[in-house]
């Protein structure tokens, strides 16, 4: 198992972002996380990369259970993480945003794996541009690369196609398809069906912190739950008699 | 026993010229969520108007005290302008910064306008002892405890029942929700920060009149004070302002006749970097809260 | 060179110390108003040590500069883990609270038959050093400005460094550095370790230089000055510190320009630029510009030589 989160609960004051939640990850697999706006998704991402405690319950990476550990320390041993808005240093540029921050091997090595990464999201070319005058597509791709130059065993995408309209989510999930599946396990969020469809074999649902069905795609869109947790339960009209 | 007693009424004396100090600056980072650290300088500068026009054109006391008030007012705004206005809700260094640069320039201002060291300022009534009991205390710190009760209770009216004090707490609470609902925020700032700059001039001038001077040292001096008596009370928090500030003047009398002024001001000084390293703003729950909402706010 | 020269730039060399010393902090995402506390330290150290313990000055110097990294560490464990406003407002107590004691603090020994030392809000006079040893200013100019340029040579070599992409990842976005696997809070403190050696180092230098320091000399203005240099000269690189100091001492000070409106116009500088340049004059941006266009010189000239030598054939 990659990963295992058992019984998560976390409170914010008097609400529930996580209740109980239970999920596991095998590694080399992918898997969606739906759920409606502060359903806890991006809660669950800032505990897995450590912050956020949670109030009980264990997250065990690789056998290790780090819920305390340090974030640097979890960053160190192999999570990658992305964020829904851009999260760059915008005045450095786009090659220092990719170089980990641990030593990968001989600085020679190390450069030939930012290189790569680079030439795998197609930034190669502007390698010493400033991260804020990237476009956004470009950015996007940026945190990716980033997260590719540390080889991670996992990586957790926090709406990767936000703002990008249909052709770039198409190049966008193409790229990680390509790159990133193949090499490490992927918790992805998203909104958009096609994205979650085309990238991951299983999904779970999570509504009001609570993972309400964990199923394959096609059975999570037909489902009564999915609906009813992006939609609201329809109330019925009184008859007019 | 009598000292100890003395020494502590002496100190609330004080220490209700801080409280006010205090109340300003909580003001100000109440709405602003930003420390204005040309404070102290804003009120000297109304101060040294007020000292050019005793001096110089032979003003009385009272209309004084006004010109100290306006003074102080006119000065805040342009503070506000140049280092809180042009600044988002983010940018709480850039405004701090900036408002140390304005000081600098306030102070060399004042140095320029009145190059002597030491300015008379005109006393508003006499120091003379008045005497209850085994007790002694000076009428112009008793004035000023009064005045400072004064001003603590029309603030707290405005707070609370006027339409502009409400704008001020829903401001101070929650100023995105505040812009939402339609509250005039970047007015009802400018307004809480030219209301904080009067409540300085007013403790302003009774502390200039007290002492009888005014050196350009003094900004310095009211800003320090305020700012150590609001980390007491509780950042932010308008009792807390006061209540801090009465604490301040105590301990600060005691320390004095105890050690000396200058383990007084150490001591001041001291307890405020107590308060910061392991109590900074209050109440244990808020605080992991508040690195929650840090990491929301960065999301 | 006349006095008055060796002097302004001897002030220039030595403020710059401590204006690099809040620059690092700056660096690393925290604004101390403090450094002039461990300038005060620096002094008194070096300063002891060679006027009462009789001790060279490159050793008494680098006392002075380890002292201020030791009292630098200690205070940053109990600060660093503080948010942004209330840091600089500890910053600010602390270097009070150092002045203060050193209006206290008083500790005179017998040399030669008069007393030297530390004489509370007297201050400490009879550093001597320079004088016994007939070091003219000159030579202590070079001195300073040698130690200058290793100090912004270190600079030069830690921004090509990993170490100093980490210091600034984590003063641009402590949580993205964390998750980027930076140890943020050991990144500060090594900062302020670094911080406080400056400043240390730069005050011994001070201390030998007047031969008398108090401490009034140490108070918030130096520390506020010292912000203000980076904040006006530039955070991309470590010369704008420098050029910032040079703004300030080289043209406003010494100008007559600005007589008595040094501090206004210093002031409005830095309000203003915070507004429209708020990492200065030379930022990461326009460094980047600069080495950029420096980059494609050398390359349009390397690549003349090559066409050169090719058409030779």
């Amino acid at each position: 198992m990659l990963l295992q989160l058992e019984g998560l609960t976390v409170r914010f004051g008097g609400v529930e972002a996580l209740r109980a939640l239970d999920l596991s990850l095998a590694p080399g697999h992918s898997l969606g996380l739906m759920g409606p706006n502060g359903c806890g998704k991006t809660t669950l991402f800032n505990v897995i990369s450590g912050l956020v405690r949670p109030d009980s319950g264990r997250v065990v990476f690789r056998g290790d259970d780090i819920t305390r550990s340090a974030v640097h320390d979890i960053a160190r041993r192999g999570i990658a993480r992305t964020f829904q808005t851009i999260r760059l240093f915008p005045q450095m540029t786009v090659r220092d945003n990719v170089r980990p921050a641990a030593a990968q091997g001989s600085p020679g090595e190390e450069t030939q794996i930012v290189e790569r990464a680079l030439v795998q999201v197609g930034l190669a070319a502007k390698r010493d541009t400033l991260a804020d005058e990237l476009s956004l597509g470009e950015q996007r791709r940026l945190e990716i690369a980033r997260a590719l130059a540390r080889s991670p065993h996992l990586v957790l995408m926090d709406e990767p196609t936000a703002g990008l309209d249909s052709e770039e989510t198409d190049e966008l999930v193409e790229l990680i398809a390509d790159a990133v599946l193949p090499a490490s396990g992927l918790i992805l969020i998203e909104h958009k069906p096609d994205v979650i469809a085309a990238l991951c074999p299983m999904a779970v649902l999570l509504d009001q912190g609570h993972k309400m069905t964990e199923a394959p795609p096609a059975d999570l869109f037909a489902s009564e739950a999915f609906r009813s947790a992006y939609l609201g339960v329809i109330v019925r009209p009184v008859p007019q008699s | 026993m009598i000292d100890l007693i003395q020494n502590t009424l002496d100190g609330v004396m004080i220490g209700s010229s801080y409280a006010l100090l205090a109340l300003g600056f909580t003001l100000i980072f109440g709405t602003m969520r930003r420390l204005n650290l040309a404070y102290g300088p804003t009120i000297m500068a109304g101060a040294y108007l007020g000292t050019y026009a005793s001096l110089r054109l032979g003003i009385g006391a009272l209309p004084v005290a006004l010109l100290v008030i306006v003074g102080a007012a006119l000065v805040g705004l342009y503070v506000e302008r140049l280092c809180f206005r042009p600044f988002g809700e983010g940018a709480v260094m850039a405004s701090m910064i900036s408002s140390f640069a304005v000081w600098m320039q306030i102070e060399e201002a004042a140095t320029l306008a009145m190059p002597r060291h030491l300015n008379a300022f005109p006393p508003l009534i006499t120091s003379a002892p008045i005497a209850l009991g085994p007790y002694f205390f000076r009428a112009d710190h008793l004035l000023m405890l009064i005045v400072a009760a004064v001003v603590a209770g029309l603030v707290y009216l405005a707070l609370y029942h006027t339409r502009f004090g409400l704008g001020v707490r829903t401001v101070i609470d929650h100023r995105r929700a505040a812009e939402l609902v339609g509250v005039p925020t970047e007015r009802i700032m400018m307004l809480a920060f030219v209301l904080a700059s009067s409540i300085g001039g007013i403790a302003g001038f009774l502390i200039a009149a007290g002492d009888g001077q005014i050196t350009p040292m003094f900004g310095m001096w009211a800003t320090t004070k305020g700012l150590i008596a609001m980390m007491l009370g509780g950042l932010g928090s308008v009792p807390g302002a006061l209540l801090g500030g009465l604490a301040l003047g105590v301990i600060e009398t005691h320390a004095q006749s105890l050690f000396g002024p200058q383990v007084r001001d150490l001591i001041a000084w001291g307890l405020l970097f107590a308060v910061l390293t392991f109590w900074p703003g209050g109440l244990l729950g808020t605080r992991r809260i508040a690195r929650a909402a840090a990491v929301q706010r960065r999301m | 060179m006349d006095d008055y020269l060796v002097g302004v730039l001897s002030n220039i060399g030595i403020i710059s110390f401590v204006a690099l010393s809040a620059y690092v902090l700056l660096l690393a995402g925290e604004v101390s108003f403090g450094q002039q506390a461990f300038f005060a330290i620096g002094a008194y150290a070096a300063g002891m040590a060679s006027a009462m313990l009789r001790w060279p000055l490159a050793p008494a110097l680098c006392l002075g500069a380890l002292i201020g990294a030791v009292a630098a560490v200690a205070v940053g464990r109990a600060t660093l883990r503080l948010t942004g406003l209330y840091f600089s407002m500890a910053t600010l107590a602390f270097a009070e609270m150092v002045r203060i004691a050193f209006e206290i603090f008083t500790l005179q020994v017998d040399i030669g038959g008069s007393r030297v030392g530390p004489n509370g809000p007297d201050g400490f006079g009879d550093i001597r050093y320079l004088f016994e040893n007939e070091i003219t200013s000159i030579q202590y100019l070079c001195a300073i400005y040698v130690l200058l340029a290793m100090v912004l040579a270190g600079f030069f070599m830690l921004e090509r460094s990993r170490a100093g992409r980490m210091l600034r990842q984590a003063g641009t976005d402590a949580v993205l550095a964390e998750l980027q696997g930076v140890r943020v809070v050991r990144v500060r403190l090594i900062a302020a370790a670094a911080a406080g050696a400056l400043a240390g180092l730069g005050g011994g230098l001070y201390a030998h230089l007047l031969t008398y320091v108090e401490p009034g000399n140490f108070n918030i203005m130096l520390g506020v000055h010292s912000l203000a240099y980076g904040l006006i000269g530039g955070l991309g690189t470590a010369f704008g510190p420098v050029l910032g100091v040079l703004i300030d001492i080289g043209l406003l000070e010494s100008s007559r320009l600005f007589a008595g409106y040094r501090m206004i116009v210093f002031g409005g500088l830095v309000a203003v630029l915070l507004i429209v340049r708020p990492r200065g004059l030379l930022d990461e941006r326009a460094v980047h510009r600069i080495s950029t266009y420096v980059k494609g010189l050398f390359d349009a000239l390397a690549a003349r030589r090559l066409d050169r030598s090719l058409r030779r054939r």
